[in-house]
C-alpha cells in the first residue's frame, strides 16, 4: 500500500485482485450462463487453415483483425477453451490501460476505476451474441497501439507512431480513426513536447493519404468499408449506446488521465474511494449483464447445438422440460422427434404454437441456416442441398452449411463435390476428424443406409420425381 | 511372352540406369517402367495445346514420396526437369516458353518418374504428349466467376486472364458496385477495345465500353417481354442482337438432376447504337414461337438462333411440359442497311430427334456452326447429358465433337482465327464449369481438349466457384472496375423504339412480374 502526502491510494495488488476478479467473472459467466453467446458465434463462421481463406483477408484494411478473430473464435468450439479465450481477450484491456497509468496518472488511485471501465464495457457489449471477437481486438489493438506511442524513447516514438501509422490502418480498419482522435486528445493535452501539434498535422496529414490511397488504388472496396470496417454496428440501440460511450471513453481518456491527476492532492484520491467506485462499477456491470442475459434464446441456440450434435434424446428431453417457445425451437423440437420416428407419438408433449409452421421454414434469408434440417431429415436432398448451398453463398462457410453440403453430395453419389466440401472441413481444427469419417465413405461409394444416432444418417434418396418452383 | 517380356523388362532397367539420376541428388538410379500412363491432373495426355499457352502445370496423382518430370521438345532436344515433392508440378514460364518454341508443329515429351520411400527405385509412366500446334490462340480469356448455384450470389467478379501466362486482372467488380450482379459479357469480334456487359440491380444497365469510353444505355423497350440478355455483336459493330427472355427456375428432387431453367416468354430483338434504338425481330405471322440465343453470322448477313413451340402455360409449368419444349436452330436473313430480316428458316430440325439446341456460335470462317444439344429445355449448363456438336454449313452434316465427357459440355466461343474453341466442362467436379480449348482444323478435326493451365494446378480440384461464360479476347482489356463504377454514376441511356408501325407485338400475355427477390440474381449463366 502507498501512501502520498498521508492518502492511502491503491496498491498493485488492489488492482491486480480486481483485474482477478474481473477475469473469474467474465470465465464463469461465458462457460456458464452465457455460452449460448459464443457457440452461437462459432456456428457463424468456419476458420479454414488455408491460403484461399488468407488471402480473402488480405484484401482491405481490417481483414486480418477479422481473421485473427476467426482463428480465436474457432475455440468457441469447446465451452472451457472458448470462455478461456472470451476471458483472456477482455482482461487484456484491464493490462494495458494499467500500463498506460504508470505512464501518464502514475499513484493516483482513480487509476482502478478508469482503467475497469473499457473491459466492463466490451464485457457488457459482449453480452450480446453479435459481438464478434473481432469488435474486442479491434479496440485492444487501440489501446496497444496508444501505449506504444506513449511508452519509447520520446522523438523516436513520434516517429514510428506516424511512419506505422498506414501499417497500423492496415490491421485494424477503422479502429486506426479512433486511434488517431486519441492521439489527437493526448497531443492536446497530457502531451507537453513543442512539437505535439506538427505531429498531429502530420498523423492527420498520414492518415489522410493513406485513406486515399487505400480506397483509390490499393483496395477494390465500397467507400464505407474504409470508414466503418470492422467496427460494430450492430442496431441494437442498447448495444449502439455502449459502444458509442466506449469509443468516446477511449478517444478521452487521455484527458480523463489528465484531469485525474488533478486530484493528486485530493482527499477523493483515496483507496477507499476507489474500492468503493470499483465495486460499484463491478455490480452495475453485473447487473446489466444479467439484464441482457436472453433465456429463450439461450435455449434454443442450445437446442440448435444439439440438433447439429444429432443429440436428438437430448433435444427432445430439453424442449419438453424447459420449452424454448419460439418458432425456432419448436422447429427443431420437430427435427428431433422425426429424426428419431417420435413425430406422431410425442408432437404434442411440447409446444407447438405455430402449428404447421414449425414443422417447415418458409425460404428466405431469414431462415437459411435451419431450414435445410427439415429437407435433410424427410430425404429431400436436393431441396436440403439448395438450402445449405444458398447459406455458404449469402453468409459465407459455416460448420452446418459446409457438413450439409458433404452430407448431402454423398447421399446423391456426387462425390467429386463431396470431396471438395470435406477437404474445407479437413482443413478446421474441430471438424476434420468428422470430414475423415465420411471421406472414406467418399471413397468408397458403397450405398449406405440410415444409422440414427450415430452421426451418419444416410438413407436412400427421395426416389419419387418432384419438382417444384421457386416463388 | 516370357522371354520377350524379360528382355524388354531387362532394357528398360539399362536404359534406365544410363539414363536417369536420382531425383535431386544427381545419383544414379533404376528406373522401371510400369506401363501405365499416370493420373494427372488436369488431364493433358495427347492433348493439343498452342504455341502461346501458359506453363501446362499439373499434379500427379499416384503414390510417391518425390516426383521427377522430364519435358523434352521432340523435335529439338531442348529439356526442362521439375523435381517435386508433392507431385505438384510447375513448370519455369521461361523455360516453358522456350520448349514450345522448340516444338511447334511437333510434340513435347514428358517422361514421369515417381519414388517411393525405402525403395531403390523409380517408377517410370508411360511418356505424355502434347502436341504443339502452329496455330496461335487469342491471349486472353474472359470469364465470370460465380458460384454456381439457384438464385442467390455475393461476391461476383468479371477476370480476364491471360492464356500466355498466368496473369489476371478483375474487369468488374461488385464489391465496388453496390453488391449488383453482371452477366453476359460479350465481344465485338473478341476485340478488347469494343464490349459491352449487363449489370442487374441498383446500377443496373448495359455498359458499352467502346475504345477507352464506357456508356451506360438501357436498351430495353416497352415491346419486350423482359430484359435484353444473350447479346451477340454484329461484326459490323454497329447492331447488337439479344434475346428478351422471362426466365424461371424449378427444382427436381432426384439425385441426377437439380434444377431446370426455363423461359416463360423470349423474344429477340436487335439494338442499334448508332440510332440508340431498338428494333423486333419478329416473323410477319406469327409470334408464337419462344426465340433465344441469337447470334450473327461472321459476314454478318445472319441471325441464327434457337426457337420452340411453347408448351408452358402459367407460370408454374408440370416438368412434362417443360420436357416438351424443344428448340430448333434457325436463322434469318438481315439487311444492316434497311435494317431488315428475311424469312425464319430452320437449319436443324432438332425437335424431330427429340433434342433442343442452344448457344449456335459459327466459326470466323463461316464453315462451321458449333451448338450445345441436350434432352429439352433452353438451359443446357445444368444438363449432364449436353454435349457440342458441330454443323458443316457448307455440306449441312451434323457430327457430335469428340471434345465431349459424360458431364455438361456448353457454353463456347471460337477464336479469332477460327482455330480454337473455348467451352465450358463439368467434368471435373459434375457441378463447377472449366474452361476447356480445343483445336479445330480447317478439315473441322478436332484435337484433344486440355483446362485452362493454372499457376496452382490443384486449383480446380478445390474451387467451388464457376468459371462462367469464357469468351476469348485478342488483347489485354484496359478497362478497370474503377472506370465501370465511375460510368455507374451516369444516367442510363434509354433507347428508343425503332419498330416501324405495324410491327406485331411480341408474345407476352403470360408476362408476370420479373422483380427479383433479394440477394436473387437472374439465371443467365
Amino acid at each position: 500500500m502507498k501512501k502520498t502526502n498521508n492518502i492511502r491510494t491503491v496498491s498493485q495488488t488492489d488492482i491486480f485482485i480486481s483485474q482477478g476478479i474481473f477475469f473469474a467473472m467474465v470465465f464463469l459467466f461465458f462457460c456458464f450462463v452465457g455460452n449460448y453467446i459464443i457457440y452461437f458465434q462459432e456456428t457463424q463462421f468456419l476458420f479454414v487453415f488455408s491460403g484461399d481463406y488468407l488471402h480473402e483477408h488480405l484484401l482491405k484494411p481490417g481483414a486480418l483483425l477479422e481473421y485473427t478473430a476467426r482463428f480465436l473464435s474457432q475455440f468457441y468450439h469447446s465451452r472451457l477453451s472458448g470462455s478461456l479465450i472470451v476471458s483472456v481477450i477482455l482482461s487484456l484491456p484491464l493490462i494495458i490501460t494499467y500500463l498506460i497509468n504508470k505512464r501518464l496518472i502514475n499513484g493516483i488511485s482513480f487509476s482502478l476505476v478508469l482503467l475497469l471501465l473499457p473491459s466492463c464495457l466490451l464485457l457488457l457489449m459482449q453480452a450480446n451474441y453479435y459481438h464478434l471477437m473481432e469488435y474486442n481486438l479491434g479496440f485492444l489493438l487501440v489501446l496497444s497501439y496508444y501505449l506504444f506511442s506513449i511508452s519509447s524513447g520520446k522523438k523516436l516514438r513520434q516517429v514510428f507512431v506516424i511512419i506505422l501509422f498506414p501499417l497500423f490502418y492496415y490491421l485494424a480498419g477503422a479502429y486506426a480513426m479512433i486511434f488517431a482522435v486519441m492521439y489527437i486528445v493526448h497531443n492536446l493535452f497530457p502531451e507537453k513536447d513543442k512539437q505535439k501539434y506538427i505531429h498531429s498535422l502530420l498523423l492527420l496529414l498520414i492518415a489522410a493519404v493513406t485513406f486515399l490511397l487505400s480506397w483509390k488504388i490499393l483496395f477494390l472496396q465500397p467507400i464505407e468499408q474504409f470508414i466503418l470496417f470492422p467496427l460494430p454496428l450492430l442496431k441494437d440501440p442498447a448495444y449502439k449506446a455502449v459502444f458509442i460511450i466506449l469509443t468516446s471513453y477511449i478517444v478521452l481518456y487521455p484527458l480523463l488521465c489528465r484531469i485525474a491527476g488533478k486530484f493528486k492532492e485530493s482527499k477523493l484520491n483515496s483507496r477507499i474511494y476507489s474500492l468503493i467506485s470499483a465495486i460499484l462499477v463491478f455490480g452495475i456491470i453485473i447487473f446489466l449483464v444479467v439484464k441482457t442475459f436472453k433465456p429463450q434464446t439461450a435455449r434454443v441456440v442450445k437446442l440448435e447445438r444439439l440438433i447439429f450434435e444429432e443429440k436428438w434424446q437430448e433435444a427432445i428431453r430439453l424442449q419438453e422440460k424447459k420449452p424454448a417457445r419460439n418458432l425456432i425451437g419448436e422447429y427443431f423440437y420437430n427435427i428431433a422427434l422425426s429424426e428419431t420416428g417420435l413425430l406422431c407419438d410425442r408432437l404434442f408433449y411440447g409446444p407447438q404454437d405455430f402449428l404447421a409452421g414449425s414443422l417447415v421454414l418458409p425460404w428466405g434469408d431469414v431462415h437459411l441456416d435451419r431450414g435445410a434440417y427439415f429437407y435433410y431429415t424427410i430425404g429431400l436432398m436436393n431441396e436440403a442441398h439448395r438450402w445449405a448451398y444458398k447459406e455458404m453463398v449469402v453468409f459465407g462457410y459455416r460448420p452446418q452449411n459446409i457438413r450439409m453440403l458433404a452430407k448431402t453430395s454423398l447421399i446423391n453419389g456426387d462425390y467429386a463435390m463431396a470431396r471438395k466440401y470435406l477437404d474445407i472441413l479437413k482443413k478446421t481444427i474441430y471438424y476434420r476428424k468428422w470430414a475423415m469419417g465420411f471421406e472414406k465413405l467418399a471413397d468408397n461409394p458403397a450405398p449406405y443406409k440410415i444409422s440414427s444416432g450415430t452421426g451418419t444418417k444416410i438413407e436412400d434418396p427421395y426416389k419419387k420425381q418432384l419438382f417444384h418452383s421457386i416463388q | 511372352m516370357l522371354l520377350k517380356y524379360r528382355i524388354h523388362l531387362v532394357l528398360t532397367l539399362v536404359i534406365s540406369i544410363l539414363t536417369f539420376t536420382r531425383c535431386g541428388s544427381g545419383e544414379m538410379e533404376t528406373a522401371v517402367k510400369n506401363n501405365r500412363e499416370p493420373l494427372i491432373e488436369p488431364d493433358y495426355s495427347g492433348v493439343t495445346i498452342p504455341p502461346n499457352v501458359a506453363p501446362m502445370n499439373f499434379c500427379i496423382r499416384e503414390e510417391g514420396n518425390s516426383f521427377k518430370v522430364i519435358a523434352t521438345s521432340v523435335n529439338s532436344g531442348y529439356q526442362i526437369k521439375v523435381n517435386s515433392g508433392s507431385g505438384i508440378i510447375r513448370f519455369h514460364e521461361r523455360s516453358w516458353k522456350k520448349l514450345l518454341k522448340n516444338s511447334i508443329g511437333d510434340k513435347i515429351e514428358i517422361r514421369i518418374f515417381s519414388h517411393k520411400k525405402d525403395s531403390e527405385v523409380l517408377e517410370e509412366y508411360n511418356t505424355v504428349y502434347l502436341h504443339v500446334s502452329e496455330d496461335p490462340i487469342d491471349p486472353y480469356l474472359v470469364y465470370r466467376l460465380i458460384y454456381p448455384g439457384y438464385y442467390s450470389w455475393s461476391h461476383i467478379k468479371i477476370i480476364q486472364r491471360s492464356i500466355e501466362s498466368f496473369e489476371e486482372k478483375s474487369i468488374f467488380d461488385n464489391g465496388i458496385m453496390e453488391k449488383n450482379c453482371a452477366n453476359c459479357h460479350s465481344f465485338n469480334r473478341n476485340s478488347a477495345d469494343r464490349f459491352m456487359m449487363h449489370i442487374r440491380g441498383s446500377l443496373g444497365g448495359t455498359y458499352f465500353y467502346e475504345d477507352g469510353k464506357v456508356t451506360r444505355v438501357e436498351p430495353k423497350i416497352d415491346a419486350m417481354p423482359g430484359g435484353a440478355t444473350y447479346p451477340s455483336w454484329h461484326p459490323g459493330g454497329r447492331f447488337v442482337a439479344f434475346s428478351s427472355n422471362q426466365v424461371r427456375q424449378s427444382f427436381y428432387s432426384i439425385p441426377e438432376k437439380n434444377i431446370e431453367v426455363f423461359d416463360l416468354v423470349s423474344a429477340l430483338v436487335v439494338y442499334d447504337r448508332k440510332n440508340n434504338e431498338t428494333i423486333s425481330v419478329t416473323d410477319k405471322d406469327t409470334t408464337k414461337y419462344l426465340q433465344t440465343f441469337p447470334s450473327w453470322s461472321p459476314d454478318g448477313k445472319y441471325l441464327y438462333f434457337c426457337r420452340a413451340h411453347p408448351f408452358i402455360s402459367g407460370t408454374n409449368p408440370e416438368l412434362e411440359q417443360i420436357q416438351k419444349t424443344h428448340y430448333d436452330l434457325a436463322r434469318k436473313s438481315f439487311d444492316p442497311e434497311s435494317r431488315s430480316f428475311g424469312e425464319t428458316e430452320v437449319v436443324f430440325n432438332a425437335t424431330e430427334i427429340n433434342k433442343s439446341v442452344s448457344f449456335p456460335r459459327v466459326s470466323p470462317d463461316g464453315k462451321y456452326l458449333v451448338f450445345t444439344l441436350s434432352d429439352y429445355g433452353t438451359f443446357p449448363i445444368w444438363h449432364q447429358e449436353a454435349d457440342l456438336y458441330m454443323l458443316d454449313l457448307q455440306k449441312g452434316t451434323i457430327q457430335k465433337m469428340n471434345i465431349n465427357s459424360d458431364r455438361t459440355e456448353s457454353y463456347h466461343t471460337w477464336s479469332l482465327n477460327g482455330k480454337w474453341l473455348v467451352f465450358s466442362s463439368k467434368r471435373i467436379d459434375g457441378r463447377s464449369a472449366r474452361p476447356y480449348f480445343a483445336h479445330i482444323d480447317s478439315l473441322g478435326n478436332q484435337g484433344k481438349e486440355f483446362a485452362l493451365p493454372q499457376k496452382d494446378p490443384s486449383l480446380y480440384s478445390r474451387m467451388l466457384e464457376s468459371f462462367n461464360i469464357p469468351e476469348f479476347v485478342n488483347g489485354q482489356i484496359k478497362l478497370r472496375p474503377r472506370d465501370l463504377a465511375s460510368a455507374s454514376k451516369q444516367a442510363a441511356i434509354k433507347a428508343k423504339s425503332g419498330n416501324p408501325p405495324g410491327t406485331p407485338a411480341v408474345r407476352n400475355e403470360a408476362k408476370i412480374d420479373t422483380a427479383l427477390i433479394k440477394n436473387e440474381r437472374p439465371i443467365h449463366e
